[in-house]
Parts: structure tokens; sequence; C-alpha cells
């Protein structure tokens, strides 16, 4: 029976599934604090994390806000586009 | 129209009959954007795997978008005249998650109005000269992004004051 080396097998749960990246994306009609807003409602984060995802979107045209499965990441797509913003979710590589 | 902080940590924003009704007449364009406008695949690259996703996703907010129709129509209702010597005064009082609500409904009617006028750059509306059709568009637009403002400058003041903080 073949041995199993722990410390060669051993992957994460990240290398079995890489999960869903959650992406949003520029337009120009969202006010900047209103999708600084958004994102502290939809991930409970600090005002500062938040504003920095924001000015990412607008200056990059795009963040990626959280790597999530597929549930997860539907989930946060979900809430994003109740709050009108362009989210979308991809395979992460 | 005036904003003022209650000492519960509400907010009170105090309207003219007049601010009122138009109000009023901007919530009930909602909604304005069209749930087929929704998507969470990429454009750019899009997974085949996600085709089901989508169309729950659409069937999602066009039912979020029935209930906040009937919450709106069940709010307006709520709001009680009172009088002063010049008139009908309306004293609309919220609190953090009614301004969430609020700035919501008010970004639908924001963002449909804006792709209704085919998306321009904000920036570009003064140059325009627009026709009887896109003026009450662009009245929506302009309109819902100001009392967006109102509600956010209060939900900041709410945050630094340490009153009905964002949930």
């Amino acid at each position: 029976m073949p041995t199993v080396d722990p410390t060669t097998d051993q992957k994460t749960q990240e290398d079995v599934d890489p999960g869903y990246l959650v992406i949003c994306w520029d337009d120009p009609v969202n006010l900047m604090d209103y999708v600084t807003h958004v994102f502290q409602k939809v991930f409970g984060w600090e005002r500062s994390k938040a504003d920095k995802h924001m000015l990412e979107v607008h200056e990059n045209g795009k963040s990626m806000l959280v790597r999530e499965s597929m549930e997860m990441a539907e989930h946060y797509v979900h809430q994003l586009h109740r709050y009108n913003l362009h989210a979308t979710m991809e395979r992460s590589e | 129209m005036n904003v003022t902080r209650q000492e519960d940590g509400q907010f009170e924003l105090r309207m003219e009959e007049e601010e009122w009704r138009s109000l009023c007449h901007l919530l009930s364009q909602y909604p304005l954007t069209p749930a087929d406008h929704h998507s969470l695949n990429s454009k750019n690259n899009p997974d085949p795997g996600l085709k089901e996703s989508d169309q729950w996703l659409r069937d999602s907010v066009s039912k979020h978008q029935t209930d906040r129709e009937l919450q709106i129509k069940q709010w307006i209702q709520s709001i009680e005249p009172v009088d002063n010597d010049e008139g009908h005064l309306y004293p609309v009082l919220f609190d953090a998650e009614r301004a969430d609500w609020l700035i919501e409904i008010l970004n639908d009617l924001r963002v449909g109005s804006w792709m209704s006028l085919n998306c321009p750059a904000p920036e570009t509306l003064s140059d325009k000269s627009p026709d009887s059709e896109e003026w009450p568009r662009i009245w929506i637009m302009e309109v819902s992004g100001m009392y967006q403002s109102i509600l956010l400058q209060a939900l900041d003041i709410a945050l630094e004051v340490g009153h009905g903080g964002i949930s």
C-alpha cells in the first residue's frame, strides 16, 4: 500500500477549490459615497476598507471584492445587484 | 427642507407640502431599472455554468422590486402632515435602516433614469439641450442623487456621534 507524505500531499481548501471572485465594475452614475455605503452594508467592512475598494472601482474600472465559494459569491452578487451595483462573479484561476 | 437629529438618534427630514409631493412623485416612479438588465456573468469572460444563475438573479431582483414597490406605498401613507401657520409640514423620521432602504430605492431611480437617457457621462448632461422626453428623466436622476447625498450625509453624522450606525 503506498504511503502518503503529509508534507507534500496536504492541499489547502484553496488549492482544491479556488472558488469564485466577486468583482464590482465602475459606472459613471453611482455616487462614490453610495458605493462605499453599499460595501459596508453588504460585507460589514470598516469605512476605510470600503473606501479603498470604492476608489479602486473608480480609478481602475473594477475591484475584486472577495473570493468565496460559488454559493457565497452568488449571495454577495445578489446583494450588490439589489443595490444596483454592477457586480459579476468568475471562477478564480 | 431641513434635516435635524433627534435625541433618540433618529433624523427628521422636515418637508414643505410641495417638497413632500415632489418626493412622493419621485418614489411613485419606482422601479425604473429593468430587472433583465442584471447579470452576474462577466461580459468579457462569460461562464456558461452561470446561465441559470443569471435567470435566478433576475427573478430575485424582480421580486425585490415588487416588495419595495408595496413598501413605498405603505410608507408614504404612514407619513402624517402636521399643521403650522403656513400650511402642512411633513416630518419624515428615519433611522439608519430606513435611510438605507430609501437610499437603495433612490438609486434604482437614479440608475434607471440614467439608463433611459442612454447612459451619458453625468458631466455631459449640462452640455445637452434636453427635449421634452429627456427633461423628466434628468430631473429624476438629479433629484434622486440629491436625496441620496442628504441621507448618506445624515448616516455619516449618525456614525460620528455613535447613533444608529450602519448595522
